[in-house]
């Protein structure tokens, strides 16, 4: 699945500007995640269209990309299921970027080494992908 | 006038101050007073080792005479004036003779012969014509050498392109600063320099700028990028100018005495040491100075240059002593700066140092905007580009310098000389005036 990346300054009202931006063009935000480094950091969108995001947001003159990332459906499961099996296919899982909701179910949003094979070891397990 | 050594250049210098000083001695009131407290008579400055018993020549001085007290002939012989725009107190006005006007205009149109321009080529002067004498320096030497002059002026972003796009200008002058800023707007319409433009060569000054704006300039038109220096105390452009070589600026030493000394102490640095810049013009009528103090800092040396060109070389200016900044003791130059974060060649020139005083030290804030072209989405690339900067940076200043990641069009951009330090201490740091 594909995930909004933003680049933000940590001041007052920069999250609220980005969420402003989306939610006035019908942009719906089901899951969010803030990495940061001090002065700034990265915020981390699910949505229901990431191009249509990012445009909106550079646009706005804002720093946005879309990221592939890994998203599983984890009504039924945990992380460290999930971590588990990845490992023993040597899938390496360098960021897990947090939790969204797609649809009421639940979704972790992983960053792997290697998109392709987790997205195929996961749903051989029975897993649903995003 | 053709120099096969340097002793004929230092013999046609001789003998140049010495009709200088007697020129001098006899038309310029401020001369004669300085000759009278130094208790000296024209007949003791017979060569170039007699110059120091002169003593400085400052920009104090000429505000202190300001506007005509250093004019060596009657008004009615002056034909020009400029003045340099005075951020701390009165501008310091400057004027020309014809002659004055005529040697400026040969100097001029042998700075851009320097940079391979020939009549053949076009130049659109992007500068302003006032005051200022980036301009008017320009046009008449480029008209002096036969070169179509456009003079479009500064300003009016959008004008500039389409005259350089419809006229086919080979070549423009204007500040390195403003150059990136145009060439960022050509790269952003669409124009692309190699086919839709037929710019060959730049000419840019007026401020420091070093080898990573060069490239970025070079980059962003096709073209062949020249450093040129002049101060308008001493006429304006037209000091020294870089030769194809692009390995440091000759100055016209058949016209220009040059000294370099210690900005602390006035003691005079031989050649290869870096100091203050102090230059005597050894041609003008209407206002004839004499150990001229630039606040440029730079190191004169003589290198047997494969251009051919007697005359020794000042290296590229690395920033003004007024600009030098000093943070916990240590001389930092905002050109060092600026270098080190271009050399990073994801980021496109737009930042800006912050010096603060936090408690009893002083703190260096360098803030650099993120573009698009460098954000890849990913925190590791981020912090990894900033660490890479500051250690950069640490071992170029040698004083630790703190990098902040900006969003994109946070810092304000310049058209005229670019304003990127913003000094917050409030404190004088004196000793260097």
């Amino acid at each position: 699945m594909k995930i909004l990346s933003v680049f933000i300054e940590n001041k007052p009202k920069r999250l609220s500007k980005i969420i402003e931006e989306l939610s006035k063009e019908g942009i719906s935000i089901s899951g969010l995640a803030i990495a940061d480094a001090g002065d700034f950091g990265i915020v981390r969108l699910i949505v229901n269209d990431a191009k249509k995001g990012a445009s909106i947001l550079s646009k706005q003159e804002m720093i946005a990309n879309i990221q592939d990332v890994v998203g599983v459906n984890v009504n039924n499961s945990t992380i460290s299921e999930i971590a588990k099996i990845l490992g023993e296919k040597n899938v390496n899982i360098e960021d897990a970027l947090g939790f969204g909701f797609i649809n009421n179910d639940k979704i972790l949003v992983l960053k792997v080494d290697n998109i392709e094979s987790a997205n195929k070891i996961l749903s051989k397990e029975g897993f649903k992908i995003y | 006038m053709e120099f096969k050594s340097r002793e004929e250049i230092i013999e046609y210098q001789n003998k140049k101050l010495r009709s200088c000083v007697e020129y001098a001695s006899k038309n310029s009131r401020f001369f004669k007073d300085t000759l009278k407290k130094c208790n000296l008579k024209p007949d003791d400055i017979k060569n170039i080792d007699d110059l120091h018993k002169l003593p400085f020549t400052t920009k104090n001085d000429l505000r202190d005479n300001y506007p005509f007290g250093l004019m060596a002939v009657p008004m009615e012989e002056i034909v020009r004036f400029h003045a340099s725009s005075g951020t701390t107190g009165k501008s310091t006005v400057v004027y020309y003779t014809k002659n004055d006007l005529d040697t400026w205009s040969n100097l001029m149109a042998r700075v851009l012969a320097t940079t391979g321009l020939t009549k053949k080529d076009s130049m659109q002067i992007i500068y302003n014509y006032g005051f200022f004498t980036g301009g008017f320096g320009f046009h008449y030497g480029a008209e002096r050498l036969g070169i179509s002059v456009i003079p479009t002026g500064s300003g009016n972003t959008k004008k500039q392109i389409e005259i350089m796009r419809d006229f086919g200008t080979t070549s423009f002058t204007s500040t390195p600063s403003y150059a990136i800023y145009l060439g960022e707007a050509i790269e952003e319409i669409g124009i692309n320099p190699e086919k839709d433009l037929k710019l060959k060569i730049g000419v840019f000054g007026a401020e420091p700028w070093g080898e990573g704006m060069r490239q970025r300039i070079e980059e962003l038109f096709n073209i062949n990028a020249y450093d040129n220096y002049g101060i308008s105390e001493l006429c304006g452009p037209g000091v020294a100018v870089e030769c194809k070589e692009k390995d440091g600026l000759h100055v016209w030493e058949d016209h220009f005495i040059m000294e370099v000394i210690n900005p602390k102490t006035g003691e005079i640095l031989g050649e290869g040491e870096r100091g203050e810049l102090v230059f005597t013009p050894l041609w003008k009528e209407a206002m004839p100075l004499f150990r001229y103090r630039t606040k440029d800092i730079s190191v004169i040396y003589e290198d047997k240059c494969n251009c051919g060109l007697p005359f020794r070389k000042i290296e590229r200016l690395h920033g003004r002593s007024d600009d030098m900044l000093i943070i916990r003791g240590v001389n930092v130059f905002p050109s060092q700066i600026e270098e080190v974060i271009l050399k990073n060649s994801a980021f496109k020139g737009h930042y800006a140092i912050i010096v603060e005083r936090k408690g009893p030290l002083d703190h260096l804030t360098i803030e650099i905007e993120v573009t698009k072209d460098l954000f890849t989405g990913n925190l590791k690339d981020l912090i990894q580009l900033k660490d890479k900067v500051e250690d950069d940076l640490k071992s170029v200043l040698l004083v630790k310098a703190n990098v902040k990641l900006v969003e994109e069009g946070t810092i304000p951009r310049s058209q005229g000389k670019a304003q990127r330090v913003i000094d917050k201490r409030n404190i004088d740091i004196g000793g260097i005036k």
